[in-house]
């Protein structure tokens, strides 16, 4: 085997071969970008093709790193992380705490009726929460220490309340009847095939045999968790040995579903190549 | 917002914390109340390690008696709400609020650590430091004109500066965000490649699940079992009803059941939190 060095020991450094006027490059061609985009937005025409085009420049650059790791993805990825650091600010600012911290508590005195004004006392959560920057002060860092514990406390409280309103609504469900003396469709035509099957009259009762199967495979996973007895004797044994078959069906699926949710994400991605060159072409050919 | 929590409780308080519109008593309010706050921190400051660890533990055990005896304080029937309250429900709305708004604050903490990773990176002029000025070039144009600009939605800022905003958004942020999530899709395969070489039986059960529910997403998929009547109770083995089907009543419980036993775990592990029984860095710090 042979040793081979990493490729990128410090993360965010340049590359090994990388040219040393790649920065003023990259910064003098992002600084002329975003320029033009400001001389072009006083002309409508040229307005509507520069948000495309800036797009696809940033869509290429990113899919660079398929061939190899190069500078100007590495550019862009330090881009993204601080438009989006900026982003995530501007994001919590506006729509929590300017509405419902800076606005709250400034005073307004032509404040509409319900609009919440002048509750000086929220200035208190401004200074409970510089407690965390104390953690940057050894001295200090108590006041970080001593904060956290109050929110995981409310946290932990918060915790039975949570509780009950996730979990008992979730067993609720999950337990339903297999028989019952109704026809779940009361008469009504089954849309879906899985309605049908879920629905078979035998006699005076009606049999739902998916809401046995939930209620199978539910308690078989649980069971292959439910470590307070060995699983020695049968009765445990075999519920926890389909549990474990159960639990590769949901990994499985959950699996497939991811699978397709990240090709989607490609195919949006490479339909908007498309559509923005199918475009250009026709401007062209005009 | 409502009013704060105490105010229907006791009759002075409901004067104290009563809002306040004339900014001279506002900024008055301002003054002495951070200064209160200095003070007690500042004597809080001067207590032995030990007893700011026990000023922890009865804080924390505090804070979640507030939402425990909310949730076992028995309750009464509102008509005007209706709902169950008691005594504490009333207060719950703007307590939660009053500590998501500490908590949205917390936004500093990142920045402060990402600025200090690539501060010192560029000061030392060290490999990739053109990298960390493009992140705080990227970062001050992003916070100048998005606070500027109000991210997009004020009509008072000028074109120019609109212009700036909807480039830095639209034009770059945006397309840079939804090409590296769409770089996944090619991560994914090698992922796949581990996660179907079939070599027990589980593993197998595994790919067969993920197959079946990939195949009823695409049009290959359901084209495979198309002939199969839709009116027939056949039906159930289109790929299609099939994949919803392992979804709905194979995936659903199993998950199911996974979620349940995190709830039943993070519940003790709460009581754990509350009670102070955990220890850790949190609590070992303070000798």
């Amino acid at each position: 085997m042979t040793e081979q060095e990493p490729r990128d020991p410090v993360p965010g450094a340049a590359l090994e071969n990388e040219a040393r006027f790649w920065p003023v490059i990259l910064l003098g061609a992002m600084a002329l970008l975003i320029g033009i985009g400001i001389l072009m937005h006083y002309n409508e025409g040229a307005k509507a093709q520069w948000v495309p085009l800036l797009g696809v420049l940033m869509t290429l650059g990113i899919f660079s790193v398929l061939y190899k790791e190069n500078p100007v993805f590495r550019f862009l990825e330090h881009i993204l992380v601080g438009l989006a650091t900026g982003f995530g600010v501007l994001f919590i600012w506006f729509n929590y705490l300017e509405p419902n911290w800076y606005l709250a508590m400034m005073p307004n005195a032509a404040a509409q009726a319900g609009e919440p004004h002048g509750q000086w006392w929220l200035i208190f959560a401004l200074l409970l929460a510089l407690m965390f920057y104390t953690v940057y002060f050894p001295k200090l860092s108590w006041m970080n220490r001593f904060l956290i514990g109050v929110m995981m406390g409310w946290s932990a409280g918060f915790a039975f309340q949570g509780f009950v309103s996730v979990v008992a609504p979730q067993l609720r469900t999950s337990f339903k009847p297999p028989v019952t003396g109704y026809d779940l469709m009361q008469g009504q035509a089954a849309e879906h095939i899985h309605q049908q099957m879920n629905n078979i009259q035998i006699g005076p009762v009606w049999f739902h045999p998916f809401a046995l199967i939930f209620i199978v495979v539910l308690l078989c996973t649980m069971a292959y968790f439910f470590f307070s007895v060995e699983h020695r004797t049968k009765w445990i044994r075999q519920p926890a040995n389909a549990g474990r078959y159960f639990i590769m069906i949901a990994l499985g699926a959950i699996f497939g579903t991811t699978v397709m949710g990240r090709i989607t994400l490609l195919i949006g991605r490479l339909d908007f190549l498309k559509n923005t060159f199918a475009d250009w072409w026709q401007a062209l050919v005009k | 917002m409502p009013e704060l929590p105490l105010a229907g409780m006791f009759s002075w308080l409901t004067a104290l914390f009563s809002p306040l519109d004339k900014p001279g008593w506002f900024w008055l309010a301002i003054v002495v109340s951070t200064l209160l706050f200095l003070g007690v921190m500042l004597a809080l400051h001067q207590l032995s390690p030990a007893a700011k660890k026990w000023l922890t533990i009865v804080c924390t055990f505090l804070a979640g008696l507030y939402f425990a005896l909310e949730f076992f304080w028995p309750t009464t029937y509102d008509a005007a709400l209706d709902k169950r309250v008691n005594f504490i429900t009333p207060t719950l709305e703007p307590v939660t609020t009053f500590v998501a708004i500490v908590g949205a604050w917390t936004f500093g903490l990142g920045i402060i650590s990402l600025a200090l990773v690539h501060g010192k990176r560029l000061f030392r002029r060290a490999s990739g430091w053109h990298h960390s000025l493009a992140f705080f070039l990227a970062l001050i144009a992003m916070l100048a004109f998005g606070f500027w600009t109000k991210a997009g939605s004020s009509e008072t800022a000028g074109p120019a500066a609109q212009a700036v905003y909807t480039t830095l958004f639209r034009g770059v942020m945006i397309n840079l965000e939804a090409t590296m999530f769409a770089l996944l899709a090619f991560y994914i395969a090698s992922a796949a490649y581990r996660a179907f070489r079939v070599r027990t039986a589980e593993a197998a059960v595994l790919m067969i699940a993920a197959f079946v529910v990939m195949l009823g997403f695409v049009n290959f998929g359901v084209a495979m079992t198309a002939g199969i009547p839709k009116d027939s109770w056949w039906a159930f083995f289109r790929m299609e009803n099939l994949s919803f089907w392992t979804l709905g009543w194979l995936n659903m419980p199993a998950y199911r059941a996974v979620t349940l036993g995190v709830e039943v775990g993070a519940l003790a592990m709460a009581m754990r939190i509350w009670l102070s029984l955990e220890r850790g860095a949190f609590f070992s710090q303070e000798k």
